[in-house]
C-alpha cells in the first residue's frame, strides 16, 4: 500500500474539506477587496487541483495536459460571453472569424457548455492518451498541452491569438465560485468512493494485479480522465470569470506547474490533500508576495528581494518531495481519528 | 552642486507654469483633502516590461514632486505608491484591486495593452482613471471595453505615417522594408509605413521579414534579406525592428554595402544598442524626443535633467517623458473637472486638444485614447553621432 485514498463512505471525509473550504473562503473573502480577489482566484485553482486528484491522484498517471482542458473551458467561457461589440472592435480581434462575433449565451449556460466540450475533447484524445504508461504518458499529456497552446497561440481566426480578449464579465460574489467548487468537491468524494473509483485505486497500486482480477486499465482511466476534463474545463471556465479577460498564456506552464505543485504538495491522493496543498501554495505565495512589497505580515516586517517569491516555492516544492513525497497529508482524507488518539494518550 | 529647496519650487513652478497646468494653491485647499491623492502604479519594475516601465514610473514621480511643491491638484497634494507587478498580468490585476480599495484615483498601468488589461479593467469597473504612459498601439480605448483607459504614448499609425512621409519628402521615393515579424508593433509598423508611402506614390520594391528570439537577437542572420534588398537598390529602407535583433539587422545591411537612409521608430531610439553598429550614418529614427541633449522643448531638457538627478543615469530612450505626462494629464483633468472621479476626468479628458504637456501636444476623443497626431522627433545620425532634425507630426495617420 503506497498511498491512502478512502473507499468507504465517511461523513467526516466529506465534511471537514467542506467545513475548510467554507470557513476559509468566509474569512479570507471578508478581510478586504484585495484578499477577496485571491480567494476567487484560489476557488478557481481548487476546483482545477480536484480535477488533477480525480486523475492523477487516483491513476497515479502524472498530467501535464490538463491546462489544455482550462484553456479550452476558459476559451469557450470567454468567447460566449464577451460583449458583441467588443468581439466586433476590438484590435485583438480584427481577424476573427464573423460568425463568432455574435454569438452570446448567459454566464452560467457558458460555463456549463465549457464544462461539457472541455469533458468531450478529454474523452477524445483520452482514447490516444490513455494507451500509454510512465514516463510516456507524462510526455504525451505535455505534447498535448504544447498543441492546444500553439492552436490558440498562434491563431487570430478563432480567438485573440497572443492578446487578450477584453470585458470578458465577472462573477463578482465569492459565494457562487464557492458553491461550485463545494459541489464540485462532493461530486469528486463520490465518485472517488464509487466502484469505478476504487478500481481505478487498484490499477494505481498494482498495474498487473487489477487485469488479472478484469479490470481494464485504459477504460477505468478514460472514465476518470474524461471527469476531470470536465472539471478543468469548469475551472477555466471560472477563472476566466474571474481574471475579466481571456488571454492563452494564463493556462500553459505557469498554471500547470502552479496546480501541480497544489495536488503534490499538499497530497495528490486525497481531495483533504487537495485543498490543503491550494490553500498552503496561495498562502504562502501571497505572504511573500507582501514580504516583496514590504507590506507588514501579521504585524511582522520582513522585507525579501523582488523576484524571490518564485524562488522560495521553488525550493519548499523540491523539499517537500525530498523529504515528504506524499505530501503534508500524506495522501490521507480528513479525520478527527488524531483527536481520538490523543485523548488516549492522557 | 546641492539644490537648494527655493530652487526647486521655483523650477517646479516654472514647468507647471509651462505645461499649462493651474494649480488651485494651498491656501484654498478643500476640507476634503485631509489625505494625499493616492496615484497607483501597477507596474513593471521586474520583467520583460521593466526597461520600458520603469523609467516611465520614474519621471512619473518626478511630475507628482514637481506638482506638490507647487501646491497640488484642486487643494489636494499627491501621493504615488509604486508595487512591481513582475510583468505579470495576474498580479498587476491583484495589485490593481489592492491600490484602487487603497482609495487609488489614478492607476498607472503597464506599457503594454494586453499585459496590462487585467489592471486596466479593476479600474474600469471601480470608475477609476486608468493611464498607461506609453502604450503604442491603438487598443486602448472604448473599443477594447476600456472607457476609462488611456495611452500618453504616441501610437503607431502617427508614427508610422510621420516616418513614411518624411522618408518619401526627404529620402526616396522608393523604398525596401525589413519588417520584424516577433511582435505586433513592428509588424503593423511596417503594415501602416507601407500603405502611406504607397498612398503618397512611392513604391515599396519589397518586403523583407525576419524574426528575433525573446532574448532580443536575430533567430538567425539576415543574410539572403540583405542580398534581396541590395538587387532592390531602394532609395530608402524602412527599418521595423527593435535592439538588439533590430540592431544586428542594421549592422547586416551596411554591412551588405546598402548605404541608402534607414528610417526607424521608437523602437530603434537611443543609442544604447549603438556599438553594434559602430560609426553608423545615414540613419533616422522617428520617436518621442531628443535624448542627446539638443531637444527644442525645454520642458523636455528640464525632465531628462532631473530623471539623470534622481537616478544617477542619462535617459536611455525617450519614451520615459510619457510617464511624467500620465500625471500631468490627469492633473490638467482633474483641475478642469474639479474632482478626481474617473468618468468627469475622462470626460475632460476626451475633450483634450492638443493639451501643452511634456511628450508634446496631446489629443484624444470619445473614440480614440491614444495619440496619432503628436509631432514626434526626427534623429538623424552621421559616423554615430546623433542630431535633432526635426519635429513633425503625421499629415495623415494611417491605421
Amino acid at each position: 500500500m503506497k498511498h491512502g485514498g478512502y473507499t468507504k463512505f465517511s461523513l467526516q471525509n466529506l465534511l471537514g474539506p467542506l467545513a475548510l473550504l467554507t470557513v476559509a473562503t468566509y474569512f479570507l473573502n471578508g478581510a478586504s477587496t484585495s484578499l477577496q480577489l485571491i480567494t476567487q482566484f484560489a476557488l478557481c485553482y481548487f476546483v482545477m487541483v480536484l480535477a488533477l486528484q480525480v486523475f492523477v491522484g487516483n491513476s497515479g498517471v502524472l498530467s501535464f495536459g490538463h491546462g489544455s482542458f482550462a484553456l479550452l473551458g476558459s476559451y469557450v467561457s470567454g468567447m460566449l460571453t464577451a460583449p458583441v461589440h467588443i468581439k466586433g472592435h476590438a484590435l485583438a480581434l480584427n481577424q476573427l472569424w464573423s460568425f463568432l462575433v455574435p454569438l452570446q449565451v448567459n454566464i452560467y449556460v457558458a460555463m456549463a457548455l465549457s464544462a461539457l466540450i472541455s469533458g468531450a475533447v478529454a474523452a477524445l484524445t483520452g482514447i490516444l492518451l490513455m494507451r500509454l504508461n510512465g514516463l510516456a504518458a507524462g510526455i504525451a499529456t505535455f505534447a498535448l498541452l504544447g498543441v492546444t497552446y500553439n492552436i490558440f497561440f498562434n491563431n487570430k481566426q478563432i480567438g485573440p491569438g497572443s492578446q487578450a480578449l477584453p470585458a470578458v464579465p465577472t462573477i463578482t460574489n465569492t459565494y457562487i465560485l464557492l458553491l461550485i467548487a463545494a459541489l464540485s468537491l462532493v461530486c469528486v468524494y463520490f465518485f472517488n468512493i464509487s466502484r469505478i473509483g476504487r478500481t481505478i485505486l487498484a490499477t494505481r497500486e498494482d498495474a498487473m494485479a487489477a487485469p488479472a482480477l478484469g479490470v481494464s486499465i485504459f477504460k477505468v482511466r478514460l472514465i476518470a480522465f474524461s471527469i476531470s476534463g470536465v472539471l478543468a474545463g469548469l475551472a477555466g471556465s471560472m477563472y476566466v470569470h474571474v481574471a475579466g479577460t481571456f488571454q492563452v498564456q494564463d493556462y500553459y506552464l505557469d498554471f500547470t506547474f502552479m496546480t501541480l505543485s497544489m495536488l503534490i504538495v499538499g497530497g495528490s491522493a486525497s481531495i483533504w490533500g487537495a485543498l490543503v496543498g491550494t490553500v498552503l501554495i496561495t498562502g504562502v505565495g501571497q505572504i511573500l508576495l507582501m514580504m516583496e512589497q514590504n507590506l507588514p505580515v501579521f504585524g511582522l516586517h520582513i522585507t525579501i528581494p523582488l523576484g524571490s517569491r518564485a524562488v522560495i516555492i521553488a525550493v519548499t516544492f523540491v523539499a517537500m518531495l525530498l523529504w515528504r513525497s506524499s505530501g503534508i497529508t500524506n495522501g490521507r482524507e480528513f479525520s478527527l481519528d488524531f483527536l481520538k488518539k490523543l485523548s488516549k494518550k492522557n | 552642486m546641492k539644490i537648494s529647496k527655493k530652487m526647486l519650487v521655483s523650477v517646479a513652478a516654472a514647468a507647471l507654469a509651462m505645461t499649462g497646468i493651474s494649480v488651485t494653491s494651498a491656501a484654498t485647499a478643500n476640507a476634503a483633502c485631509s489625505k494625499p491623492i493616492l496615484i497607483g502604479a501597477a507596474m513593471a519594475q521586474t520583467g520583460f516590461m521593466a526597461p520600458f516601465d520603469g523609467p516611465a514610473l520614474e519621471t512619473a514621480k518626478i511630475a507628482v514632486e514637481k506638482i506638490n511643491v507647487a501646491g497640488g491638484v484642486n487643494g489636494c497634494k499627491l501621493k504615488l505608491t509604486a508595487v512591481d507587478t513582475g510583468t505579470n498580468p495576474d498580479k498587476g490585476q491583484q495589485i490593481a484591486t489592492q491600490l484602487v480599495a487603497q482609495g487609488a484615483k489614478l492607476l498607472l498601468v503597464t506599457c503594454d495593452a494586453d499585459i496590462n488589461l487585467k489592471s486596466e479593467q479593476v479600474g474600469e469597473k471601480a470608475g477609476v482613471l486608468v493611464i498607461a504612459p506609453c502604450v503604442g498601439s491603438t487598443a486602448m480605448g472604448p473599443d477594447n471595453g476600456e472607457n476609462l483607459g488611456y495611452s500618453l504614448g504616441s501610437a503607431v499609425p502617427g508614427e508610422a505615417a510621420i516616418m513614411a512621409e518624411y522618408a518619401y519628402s526627404s529620402l526616396g521615393k522608393s523604398a525596401t522594408l525589413f519588417k520584424d515579424m516577433s511582435i505586433a508593433y513592428t509588424t503593423s509598423q511596417c503594415d501602416a509605413f507601407e500603405k502611406r508611402f504607397k498612398e503618397l506614390g512611392g513604391t515599396v520594391k519589397s518586403v523583407q521579414q525576419f524574426n528575433q528570439t525573446q532574448a532580443g537577437s536575430l533567430d538567425k542572420p539576415v543574410t539572403a534579406q540583405v542580398a534581396a534588398a541590395k538587387t532592390d537598390n531602394a532609395g530608402v529602407i524602412a527599418l521595423c525592428s527593435y535592439p538588439g535583433g533590430g540592431a544586428q539587422a542594421l549592422a547586416a545591411i551596411r554591412a551588405g554595402g546598402i548605404t541608402a537612409p534607414v528610417i526607424s521608430g521608437f523602437g530603434m531610439d537611443g543609442a544604447f544598442w549603438a556599438g553594434a553598429v559602430p560609426n553608423l550614418s545615414n540613419f533616422y529614427d522617428v520617436t518621442y524626443a531628443s535624448v542627446f541633449g539638443d531637444d527644442t522643448n525645454p520642458k523636455v531638457r528640464l525632465l531628462l535633467a532631473a530623471f539623470k538627478r534622481t537616478t544617477g543615469q542619462p535617459a536611455a530612450t525617450s519614451g520615459l517623458i510619457t510617464g511624467a505626462s500620465s500625471v500631468e494629464a490627469f492633473a490638467l483633468a482633474a483641475t478642469r473637472a474639479g474632482s478626481f472621479d474617473g468618468k468627469a476626468l475622462s470626460a475632460q479628458l476626451n475633450k483634450f486638444h492638443n493639451e501643452a504637456l511634456t511628450a508634446g501636444p496631446t489629443s484624444f476623443s470619445p473614440t480614440l485614447h491614444v495619440n496619432v497626431s503628436r509631432p514626434m522627433a526626427i534623429i538623424k545620425t552621421t559616423n554615430g553621432v546623433h542630431k535633432l532634425v526635426k519635429y513633425a507630426a503625421a499629415v495623415k495617420p494611417t491605421f
